[in-house]
């Protein structure tokens, strides 16, 4: 009798319990599991565990892949495509033939998509959840709009851009393909505009649960953004005035995430914690934030986890404690002064931290090491420290 | 406290506290199905867990009853760490493999979400970082996969990759 036979054999479990626990492995115990026998290779790859597994498409496997994969028994959830060429359309095109129906993440990455490529590849994917995609501008914009699939289950896109016109509507029509989008994330390196980019906000702003935006100049529209549902909010680019933008953007009270890669002032910083009540995580990440601009964080009753550049003592002034705080993570350029006097003001304002992140480079890396004792006595409730090197 | 009686398959007759047995959603829904939420004195047959199962699990049910209870539906991922598991409970996965399968297919047939976790990343944790090789010994497997199978596998598991979650 096969051991497999046994009634108390792994193999003779219920349906289901197999891919249960293959999901609690990560992916090379689970390619490793895959060959162990035909049961196995099966439920390791199964529809299930297939969801945080994507496929690596990319110009170089082209002659091999197709072939492969025409053997293949697994449904694959999500698709990576790397370092495409124009021709490479067939490639991409062969895989969602077969694979297609099942594929919730498409992800172009840096490969430049054409409008009617995407078309083309968004008609194959009707259960697409995910997109992340690079659009380059049509020679010419059509007169009679490229008709985009309308994708139902489709709440999270991505798209780079050189140019603000890769988002006209006649060649790509985001919100018609999306009309169930809730996460849009926008990166465009064009410096001369942003016209058709708020076209697209404009059309769906107040159903965004978070907005990812990269912008290096703003052209500001007539009307204003309302984010009502608006969560998470990441910025990054080159602003001149966050005031203006925050102007625009009416709402913003269910703010839970900010993330600000942008100059900001300190009038900017007391708008934004002044509407923003609901904030629970913050990332400023700007050299030059102004003295005394921490004080209006301490109108942020749920703010939990604040990261940072710098935290030099000029910009702890007043010390006013911003006690909500628990989570504390910032980067170390430069000694400053005394390490114990340092040590007291920062303790002032952040007296309940219970997890602290400092990242140091040069000479600063050297003072996090000698401000490391005085940190543990000082801080209380700390229970984690950690030191790096600012990667 | 009010009790129900579970009969185990080989009979055994088992006085539950409510609360206990209502880990289970199987006797939950059983109990409405049944309308025996009022009703103490009916015995509810599990025809597919022994005693020596039935036993353990309400070890298992009694030591956790006031743990939070898990919705699957609030939107959170599930939680995939095989290296948080309590110091009791890793002290009561220390059974034979027969008893873990008993342990699984009962969890699985109850429906008691937390022990079905619990035993599944026992079992991960018995397979994580070994070769093939070393887990078809320890699972007592043998390798029915062709060469144009294990061929196919080889290649195909090269292309694939972790989706990289990026986090808010």
């Amino acid at each position: 009798m096969a051991s497999s036979d046994c009634d108390d054999h792994i193999n003779k479990l219920p349906d289901g319990i197999l891919p249960e626990i293959f999901s609690y492995l990560p992916l090379t115990d689970r390619k490793t599991a895959s060959l162990v026998c035909r049961l196995w290779g099966q439920e390791a790859f199964s529809a299930r565990v297939l969801a945080d597994v994507e496929f690596v498409l990319t110009y170089l496997n082209q002659a091999t892949v197709l072939e492969l994969l025409r053997n293949s028994t697994r449904l694959y959830r999500n698709v990576i495509v790397y370092e495409m060429f124009t021709d490479s359309f067939k490639l991409v095109v062969g895989f969602l033939d077969k694979f297609g129906t099942t594929i919730e993440g498409f992800n172009l990455n840096d490969s430049e998509a054409k409008p009617a490529q995407l078309k083309a590849y968004a008609d194959m994917m009707p259960n697409l959840k995910r997109l992340t995609t690079f659009m380059t501008k049509m020679e010419k914009i059509p007169n009679e709009p490229l008709v985009f699939p309308v994708l139902s289950w489709l709440h999270e896109v991505h798209v780079r851009f050189w140019t603000d016109e890769a988002l006209n509507r006649y060649q790509f029509d985001v919100l018609c393909m999306a009309p169930n989008l809730q996460r849009l994330h926008l990166a465009s390196t064009d410096s001369n505009g942003n016209v058709r980019m708020f076209e697209v906000l404009e059309g769906c702003s107040n159903q965004l649960k978070s907005l990812k935006l990269c912008i290096f100049s703003i052209e500001y529209p007539r009307c204003k953004l309302r984010f009502d549902n608006l969560e998470i909010f990441k910025l990054r680019g080159q602003i001149d005035d966050v005031d203006r933008l925050l102007q625009l953007f009416q709402g913003l009270s269910e703010l839970k995430v900010l993330h600000l890669n942008v100059m900001i002032k300190k009038s900017e910083l007391e708008t934004i914690c002044n509407r923003c009540t609901k904030l629970e995580i913050m990332n400023i990440e700007t050299d030059m934030l102004e003295n005394g601009s921490l004080i209006y964080l301490c109108n942020l009753p749920n703010l939990q986890i604040l990261r940072t550049n710098h935290l030099r003592m000029p910009l702890l002034a007043p010390y006013k404690p911003i006690n909500s705080v628990k989570e504390l993570k910032f980067l170390i350029y430069e000694s400053y002064s005394d390490e114990k006097d340092y040590v007291d003001n920062l303790f002032k304002v952040f007296p309940n931290v219970c997890i602290m992140k400092l990242f140091g480079f040069g000479p600063g890396l050297e003072y996090c090491a000698s401000i490391e004792s005085e940190i543990f006595s000082k801080f209380i409730h700390l229970t984690k420290l950690t030191i790096d090197e600012v990667p | 406290m009010p009790c129900i009686q579970l009969q185990s398959s080989d009979g055994e007759i088992f006085n539950v506290e409510f609360e206990i047995a209502m880990c289970s959603f199987t006797i939950k829904t059983m109990m409405v199905d049944l309308d025996l939420e009022d009703n103490c004195e009916e015995v509810v047959p599990l025809t597919n867990v022994d005693s020596n199962i039935l036993r353990k699990i309400l070890q298992w049910a009694n030591y956790h009853k006031d743990d939070p209870e898990a919705n699957p539906e609030d939107g959170k991922p599930v939680d995939r760490r095989t290296d948080n598991i309590c110091e009791w409970d890793q002290e009561f996965m220390k059974v034979d493999q027969q008893t873990l399968y008993g342990l699984i297919k009962a969890a699985n047939y109850l429906d008691i979400r937390g022990l079905m976790a619990l035993t599944c990343k026992t079992v991960a944790n018995m397979m994580k970082g070994k070769t093939e090789e070393q887990m078809r010994k320890m699972f007592n497997i043998q390798n029915d996969l062709t060469p144009e199978e294990e061929q196919q596998i080889r290649q195909e598991n090269e292309w694939c990759e972790e989706v990289e979650i990026v986090a808010d």
